[in-house]
């Protein structure tokens, strides 16, 4: 049973987000050679032991060539496999302002819009979390699905995204808000570095994280568990801003270092930008 | 303004400590959610930020313990004085009843003055001016003490009678008074020993008269002037006009009515008989006191009637008493009860119905009652007219005579009827001697039997009333100091149309009136008996109250020795009051400087108000701080809900507790039931054989259960399951709540399934013996109709399933018992089923399934068996014995038929067939 709020949710989300698909628009890539695509590639005389059924009659009976049997070869389209990781930890559902929508929320809108560019191309789109995780789908109409397994996932999902049995040629996004210790970013990166896949970071951070805009004494219960009161927090804006960045750098850094792509967005800006970037950066303009 | 205790005012030193406490704790800090701590944990606070309290809430705080510091140091507001005098001090309170309006006045004016006096350091004497109730001048009270002056003065209290001057000037005289300055709170009020004060004062430094407003002194007097009315008089010193309200009250309190006044005038106050009989005292509103309140003593106004009847006398419509009650209760206070009650208690007159005076000891106590001065009245009747008949000479023939008025003649006179020439007679006018003169007589009131008075000479004499033949309707005579008066017809309408008559009440009325003229001189000696205190109620008379003489009470003034109030015997009490033969009231010359009683006000201490008024600042800034912290509203909420209760306890009591808001889930479907027996093995079999048993009958009937319930009978309520299983188990205790719950299950319908679970059998054969005594035991008390075992031929053999080898469970071959037929108290259905076959376990289905528990000796035939005994408990429960009924379908066919055997030959049958036919 879902909530009614979660069902109403998912239709304007998967709406909003095939908007964002359509700016999108990952192409197909033609493989130039035969294979199992749609498109024709060539004509081939029938060989030995072929299955009947592979012979193209009509051409065979226009050939020139007397008894000699055609077969019609198609080019291979190898569709590359999309797979994103949405962070489903709970420190993720947080906005500063209630005009602006909770991290969580602008991650599932990013990663539809991923997907739903990626299965417009005729490419493979799947996520890394749910019921199906790590298990990647073609067809447009497969998008509603995604929508309900990130909207309804469970809440024993793992904190990292699961690495193991990654189809080769995929393109793995995680996005997160990455406030992690610096070392598990490294070492999940590293992972990912080992895997034959190519990783794509998205921060989604809030203007509240950015910058601490809080006065007076406060009593901080952080949303992924443990306390921590803070006298006089105005003093310490300056130092928590240069923390943040300190922290980030060192998350470019780490991606840099590793080939990782990183693209930061903030929750007050429209995803746009940052999902034209991602795309870019997965080789969307080739 | 001074402080009485100032060293507290060094408290204030804790200010600044306070400002310096509330500024260092920090403030309570807010509530905010973060994502994640994992930045802010490597800030590092810079500063503390404890000043953050704003600076009202500081203020507030200091503002409320400096209010308290300076409330504890017991400030007192002095009033401004311009008493210059320096010496010590006399004080002449006046306490007679004339002090009663100004009391608290003068008390306070008195401390005030003594309070001045002692700040000065002079000491203060005060002087009584009305002898205290042992009779006494009152010893002087001298001290120099504030606290010893306001206790003494806060003790006294207003007396009821006047003040003594002359006694007053004795205690002055043994007083050395060449040093004193005196002032007297004197009432105003002139009495023939005011020069002999005069002179006992003159001797003083200075003299100062506080008066009050005299207007306040209020005397009333009431009481029946010479022409019979009542007269009432307020009377006030030096006063031009006032209005007033005189009330006249009850004994018992109420207000019969209230009459507006002036004062001086003389006021006629007018009151109904019946009222009037009522009556008990005359006082003025809202000004209570002795002087104010006027008694009437009881004799003379309240003339109870007692009646006395014979049982069947109150019969409505019919007795004689029912005629007399509706007569009486207009009239008078009246009892009722036997003969020895009624003279117990003090009456003015007993009446009698036919036949209620019998018994030699009743006549006699009447009849020495009547000596005393009663009035008996009776009316005659059959019982009369044949005590006439036997022979005169009979024992009881003297009082017999002695209650009559006149001697009557046998038997009674019948006038008019289907057999006689005569005609019911008409009333004569009353003679002028008797007492019902010139009443108006109906002239529908006629008389059709009566009894008949000896023609003797005299005869006449006794005569009140009479017929128009000149036979006496009602004759009376003198007996010692009482009279006896004769009806000669009965009290009820039998014999004549009179006690249905307005006349009836009126002679009555008459008569009752009649019987306080006849009431004996009192006792010459009056005893005080309850007199008035300040307050104008009545008390036990003071020590020194001394007897009066009944012929000087109408030239007694009120004193000490005789205070206002009654005298006399409890009944028939004559009173005295302040009024009484006083003379008019007059004002006195002062007795020295005149002053005011304005601004003689004593110390007001302000500690309490300012004590307060902190504690309210502490308490708003609790709220506030409440609500900076975002807890107002839990607080609040919480607040009313511990209020809640106690608002709600009393209707909670006295209604039926509220339907639950929601429906318990067993009443949305059909379920089973099993009663926990608390062990865990036992009641996990019998939900699982409860689950398997409703899976296989949801699955092969037309029944559709739920899941099974765990039940405690007595705690849950049994109301929604039509079968409830109970495994016995061998630890199993009474328990009397379950008992009543289980009678109750059964006494609606329920059926109770009882399983000793196989015990003495192969399968747990030690313990037999045990599980018996507790199924002994627990069944203790429970209502379990004759039992006899189950065959294939009961019901239950067939509500489903049709069973003919045996009723198995886990073990086969066990007997299973059931109420014995032809119990017609539930419908022939049998409300307990008791066996041994432990049939949860051959029922019970695991999580997975599977059967966890084999039968014994085995085979699927015995569990499919036992499942389907199990259906047919099922539906016995839920449809009854309808199935026995079916069974009989094709007898009661066979019979229709037998009846009937060919349906052309019922012409009745034939006329039907056809209706119906098209």
């Amino acid at each position: 049973m879902t909530a009614p709020a979660e069902r109403l949710a998912l239709p304007a989300l998967l709406l909003h987000a095939e908007k964002i698909a359509a700016s999108l628009q990952v192409g197909t890539h033609g493989r130039r050679r035969a294979g199992s695509g749609e498109d024709f590639w060539q004509f081939r005389p029938y060989h030995a032991g072929e299955p009947a059924t592979s012979i193209d009659w009509r051409q065979s009976a226009r050939s020139p060539i007397e008894n000699t049997f055609w077969v019609r070869e198609r080019e291979r389209e190898n569709a590359q496999s999309l797979l994103i990781w949405c962070d489903p930890s709970p420190s993720m559902d947080w906005r500063s302002a209630a005009t602006l929508p909770t991290k969580r929320e602008r991650a599932q809108l990013c990663t539809l819009a991923l997907a739903g560019a990626a299965l417009r191309g005729g490419e493979r789109a799947g996520l890394l979390t749910g019921p199906e995780a790590g298990r990647a789908f073609a067809g447009r109409q497969i998008l509603g699905r995604l929508g309900e397994a990130l909207l309804h996932s469970s809440p024993t999902e793992p904190d990292l995204p699961p690495l193991a049995g990654l189809p080769p040629q995929t393109d793995l996004v995680l996005i997160s808000d990455f406030l992690w210790e610096e070392e598990r970013i490294e070492a999940l990166l590293k992972q990912c570095a080992n895997r034959p896949v190519r990783t794509h970071l998205l921060c989604i951070l809030d203007p509240g994280e950015r910058t601490l805009n809080q006065t007076g004494r406060i009593r901080f219960s952080g949303l992924e568990g443990g306390v921590l009161t803070l006298p006089a927090v105005e003093s310490l804006g300056a130092a928590y801003e240069q923390a943040m960045s300190a922290h980030l750098d060192a998350l470019r850094k780490s991606a840099t270092h590793l080939h990782v792509d990183c693209v930061m967005h903030d929750t007050s800006q429209d995803p746009l930008p940052a999902l034209l970037a991602l795309h870019l950066a997965m080789g969307g303009g080739r | 303004m001074i402080l009485l205790s100032p060293l507290l005012l060094l408290g204030l030193l804790a200010l600044p400590a306070l400002w310096w406490l509330v500024r260092a704790t920090p403030p309570a800090p807010q509530e905010k959610s973060f994502p994640s701590l994992l930045l802010l944990k490597r800030l590092t606070a810079r500063r503390e930020d404890a000043a953050r309290s704003p600076l009202w809430l500081l203020i507030l705080r200091i503002a409320a313990v400096a209010l308290v510091i300076f409330g504890l140091s017991r400030p007192v507001l002095v009033p401004h004085t311009n008493d210059t005098t320096n010496g010590p001090l006399l004080i002449v309170l006046d306490d007679g009843w004339t002090s009663i309006p100004h009391w608290n006045e003068r008390v306070a004016a008195a401390l005030s003055l003594g309070q001045t006096a002692l700040r000065n350091g002079n000491p203060v004497t005060v002087v009584h001016a009305a002898r205290s109730s042992d009779g006494a001048m009152p010893e002087p009270f001298t001290t120099q003490d504030g606290h010893a002056l306001s206790e003494h003065l806060e003790h006294l209290h207003a007396r009821p009678w006047p003040v003594d001057r002359s006694g007053l000037a004795g205690v002055l005289q043994r007083i050395d008074l060449s040093e004193k300055h005196v002032v007297v709170l004197s009432d105003g009020l002139s009495s023939p020993d005011d020069a002999t004060l005069q002179t006992a004062l003159g001797k003083s430094r200075s003299r100062q008269d506080m008066r009050w407003n005299p207007c306040d002194i209020l005397r009333l007097a009431a009481g029946p002037g010479p022409d019979g009315a009542l007269h009432a008089k307020v009377e006030a010193l030096n006063c031009p006009s006032r209005a007033v309200t005189i009330r006249a009250v009850a004994a018992n309190g109420g207000t019969l009515a209230a009459f507006p006044a002036q004062i001086g005038e003389d006021k006629i106050l007018t009151l109904p008989a019946l009222l009037r009989n009522q009556l008990d005292h005359f006082t003025l509103e809202g000004m209570a006191g002795p002087a104010t309140t006027v008694l009437l003593g009881d004799a003379g106004h309240r003339r109870p009637v007692g009646l006395l009847q014979t049982p069947g006398d109150t019969t409505p419509l019919i007795g004689s008493a029912f005629f007399l009650n509706h007569a009486l209760d207009t009239l008078s206070e009246r009892r009722n009860g036997d003969a020895n009650a009624l003279l117990g208690s003090s009456l003015s007159v007993l009446v009698a119905t036919d036949g209620a005076l019998s018994g030699d000891q009743t006549r006699k106590r009447v009849l020495e009652w009547v000596r005393h001065g009663g009035m008996l009245i009776r009316f005659a009747g059959p019982g009369l007219a044949a005590e006439q008949s036997p022979q005169q000479d009979d024992a009881s023939a003297e009082t017999q005579d002695a209650l009559l008025p006149v001697a009557l003649m046998n038997g009674m006179r019948q006038l008019g009827g289907p057999m006689s020439w005569g005609k019911p007679q008409t009333l004569e006018p009353f003679p002028v001697s008797s007492p019902f003169a010139d009443l108006s007589i109906p002239p529908d009131v006629t008389v059709s039997r009566q009894v008949l008075a000896k023609p003797e000479t005299g005869l006449q004499d006794h005569v009140w009333a009479a017929l128009a033949d000149g036979t006496p309707l009602v004759t009376a005579r003198t007996e010692g100091n009482g009279e006896i008066v004769l009806f000669h017809v009965t009290a009820s309408p039998d014999w004549s149309n009179l006690p249905i008559s307005g006349l009836f009440p009126q002679m009555l009325e008459r008569l009752i009136e009649r019987s306080a003229g006849v009431a004996g001189s009192g006792p010459t000696d009056l005893a005080p008996w309850r007199m008035l205190d300040s307050d104008g109620g009545l008390v036990m008379p003071p020590q020194a109250a001394r007897s009066i003489r009944a012929a000087d009470l109408s030239k007694t003034n009120v004193s000490v020795t005789h205070p206002a109030g009654l005298y006399g015997p409890a009944h028939g009490t004559r009173a005295l009051n302040v009024s009484d033969h006083a003379p008019p009231l007059k004002e006195e010359p002062l007795l020295g400087t005149r002053i005011t009683p304005d601004g003689a006000h004593p110390d007001r201490p302000i500690g309490p108000w300012l004590l307060a008024a902190g504690l309210l600042v502490l308490l708003v800034d609790f709220v506030l701080s409440l609500r900076r912290r975002g807890l107002l509203g839990p607080v609040a909420a919480l607040l009313v809900l511990i209020a809640m209760p106690q608002a709600q306890a009393q209707p909670a009591t006295s209604h039926p507790p509220a339907l639950p808001a929601s429906a318990p889930q067993a009443a949305l479907e059909t379920r089973l039931a099993y009663v926990l027996t608390g062990h865990d093995e036992v009641d996990e079999a019998s939900k699982e054989g409860l689950q398997g048993l409703s899976d296989y009958t949801s699955a092969r009937s037309s029944a559709a259960l739920g899941h099974p319930d765990g039940v405690t009978p007595g705690k849950d309520d049994l109301a929604f399951y039509p079968l409830l299983y109970w495994p016995i188990t061998a630890d199993a205790q009474p328990d009397a709540d379950r008992t009543k719950a289980l009678n109750a299950f059964m006494d609606h319908g329920g059926i109770l399934l009882i399983d000793q679970q196989g015990a003495g059998t192969d399968m747990d054969a030690g313990s037999g013996g045990a599980v018996r005594a507790a199924l002994k035991r627990v069944t203790d008390g429970l209502i379990i109709p004759p039992l006899a075992r189950l065959t294939d031929k009961h019901v239950l053999g067939h509500t489903f399933y049709l069973l003919h080898s045996g009723f198995p469970g886990r073990i086969n071959g066990q007997p299973v018992y059931v109420a014995r037929n032809g119990d017609e108290a539930n419908d022939d259905v049998s409300p307990v089923i008791i066996g041994n076959g432990d049939w949860a376990h051959a029922w019970a289905v695991d999580a997975s399934g599977n059967h966890p528990y084999s039968v014994l000796p085995g085979g699927d035939d015995q569990r499919t068996q036992a499942y389907r005994f199990g259906v047919n408990m099922v539906l016995y429960a839920l449809t009854g014995n309808y199935k026995s009924d079916q069974a009989h379908y094709p007898e009661m066919l066979r019979r229709l038929g037998q009846d009937n055997p060919d349906g052309q030959t019922n012409t009745g049958s034939t006329d039907e067939d056809e209706e119906d036919a098209p």
